[in-house]
């Protein structure tokens, strides 16, 4: 990139929205000072605390709420993101606190995503993180690949082409279960792309998911969801259309 | 509730069939492969080609781009990642309800892949997976040791004990020549990117035993091996196959599997090897040489020659497979 196209990418901004459980073991603090890090972003960041402590002091400037109990994540975020003039920002990414980013991720990230015209886009996880889907799991040997899955978490991000489309988030999942089952439907009817940035994994691997949720409850609330709209089924959401090594 | 989804449902009776071919630098090999394809009782519109090149230094994706006309064929590039992550990547490419592992140097029969249909929709359950035969080219057949190696010996392939039909464990989950519906991969588990050569088959297979895996044997889905192994590419090859089933041991401690790992006994058996190893590959690769001259020259092989050579392969190839895991081993602990 030449340097007038380097100074265009600097005042491009990305928003980052974290959810971290105070109470818990969490590595807010490090994914935050990942994010700050960044060369090419402008980056803001927009935490809510959940549970009863107070914020460590390096996270009190990022945390814009405070809640004592516990609120199901997307409609929280839709809360947060209502505050916010979306339009300001070229990405935004929804975070969780127990994953570690490799050094450089938001740059390296970002600069895929925007490569490949990903406007629903995550990192795929580590070998050793907790997988629920093996679809996201790391594929070693390429550095991205346009899927028609992203998952709800514990990272994605959305370019400002898809905010119209997936935002506010559907609040009849409140969990976000089933979303990710949704979003290629409303992406391919709007002609965006969704990817994965295997170059990019994330470790997930604090804590695991099943352990905090009632399995059997979120599969059947996210069978629910589903029959109630369009979707892919796992056999076509887990599928590369193209993959960029 | 009509179904709301957007899966274009094909009837079960006329499955999709992905064969996914992961390949490393044998773009003439996979001409053959390919052309082969090209020749198949089973309509195009049934099946479609996925290329996994793994990061090949040579005409490759020339030879995919080749018969991009002349098959349903998809092409993907992926640097250096090992034989697990490739297959990974073709089955994700895939858009088949069935999925055929194919090997870049085995040549399909005209009704190769007919028959991997024809027994899954015999067998519909997403539990059921098919292995076909896969017979040397009569080019290689006499060659001693591959011969032994699919005849006597069974390093390559064990299918003397097999019967056409035959319902058979996670162990028959052979790669390259077995086929299986993609649902159930997705839904209970994918190849271990660890493996980069040898036993992500296995080990794939075992973790889907524990979800009902079996395996069906059609003997008449052929597929003809054309590639001829020379006997230090053997040894090399049993080598890091032991690398892998060390591997595969540390992943699976039941006692079936350090059993299959041949972990039981590995300091007894290697501390009868160590001390001799060099001696007894060197003298395989003389007897082997000697038999190849042979019939190179016009003779057949003697009873005597032929069973000397087999305790010689027998011999280096067990202690190969051993020094590979010792060697794994030891890396392991370091």
């Amino acid at each position: 990139m030449n340097s007038s196209g380097e100074t265009l990418r600097q005042m491009l901004r990305v928003l980052i929205v974290g959810i971290y459980l105070v109470d818990k073991e969490n590595f807010a603090v490090d994914i935050s000072r990942e994010f700050s890090g960044s060369k090419d972003w402008t980056v803001e960041q927009q935490w809510v605390s959940l549970g009863e402590n107070p914020p460590k002091p390096v996270m009190a400037s990022l945390t814009v709420q405070r809640l004592e109990t516990p609120v199901p994540k997307f409609l929280l975020l839709n809360r947060l993101l209502k505050t916010v003039n979306l339009y300001d920002f070229e990405y935004i990414i929804i975070s969780d606190d127990d994953i570690v980013l490799p050094p450089g991720f938001l740059d390296s990230y970002l600069a895929r995503v925007s490569h490949h015209n990903f406007a629903i886009a995550q990192p795929a996880r580590t070998h050793d993180s907790y997988i629920d889907h093996p679809f996201v799991e790391q594929l070693d040997g390429i550095d991205a690949r346009w899927t028609r899955f992203v998952e709800i978490g514990p990272l994605f991000s959305l370019h400002r082409s898809a905010f119209d489309y997936i935002l506010p988030f559907d609040e009849a999942s409140p969990m976000g279960w089933g979303n990710d089952f949704v979003w290629p439907v409303l992406a391919e009817k709007h002609g965006l792309k969704m990817g994965i940035v295997d170059a990019m994994p994330v470790a997930h691997s604090l804590r695991k998911p099943v352990a905090y949720y009632d399995h059997a409850s979120s599969a059947k609330t996210m069978n629910d969801y589903l029959a109630g709209r369009p979707h892919l089924p796992k056999k076509d959401a887990f599928f590369i259309l193209e993959s960029y090594a | 509730m009509p179904d709301r989804s957007l899966s274009t449902e094909r009837s079960t009776a006329a499955p999709l069939l992905s064969v996914v071919i992961c390949t490393y630098n044998r773009a003439p090999l996979l001409a053959q492969v390919l052309e082969s394809l090209c020749e198949q009782t089973l309509p195009t519109e049934r099946f479609e080609v996925i290329i996994i090149n793994d990061g090949s230094a040579d005409d490759t994706e020339a030879v995919a781009d080749s018969y991009a006309k002349k098959l349903p064929l998809r092409y993907f590039y992926q640097r250096n990642a090992g034989l697990a992550s490739a297959k990974n990547h073709g089955l994700f490419a895939s858009q088949g309800d069935l999925v055929f592992f194919m090997d870049d140097d085995d040549i399909a029969s005209e009704t190769l892949l007919e028959e991997h249909v024809k027994t899954h929709l015999k067998f519909p359950a997403q539990h059921y997976a098919v292995l076909g035969y896969t017979a040397l080219d009569p080019e290689i057949s006499q060659n001693p040791l591959m011969y032994f190696v699919t005849e006597v010996g069974c390093f390559l392939f064990s299918y003397p004990s097999l019967k056409h039909g035959d319902i058979l464990d996670y162990s028959y989950f052979w790669g390259g020549r077995s086929s299986c519906k993609r649902s159930f991969l997705l839904e209970h588990g994918v190849f271990n990117p660890v493996f980069r050569f040898g036993a992500e088959d296995l080990e794939l297979g075992y973790r889907l035993s524990k979800h009902g895996l079996r395996v069906i044997y059609n003997k008449n889905a052929v597929s003809i091996m054309v590639r001829k192994i020379s006997f230090d590419a053997f040894c090399h090859r049993l080598e890091r196959q032991g690398s892998s089933n060390y591997v595969m041991s540390r992943l699976h401690p039941e006692p079936e599997i350090q059993r299959w790992a041949e972990i039981v006994d590995l300091d007894k058996n290697w501390a009868m090897i160590n001390g001799h190893y060099d001696a007894i590959v060197e003298s395989a690769r003389h007897l082997d040489s000697i038999a190849n001259l042979k019939l190179v020259s016009g003779f057949d092989l003697d009873d005597e020659t032929r069973y000397l050579t087999y305790r010689g392969y027998w011999a280096a190839f067990k202690a190969c497979k051993l020094k590979g895991i010792v060697k794994k081993r030891s890396l392991h602990d370091e």
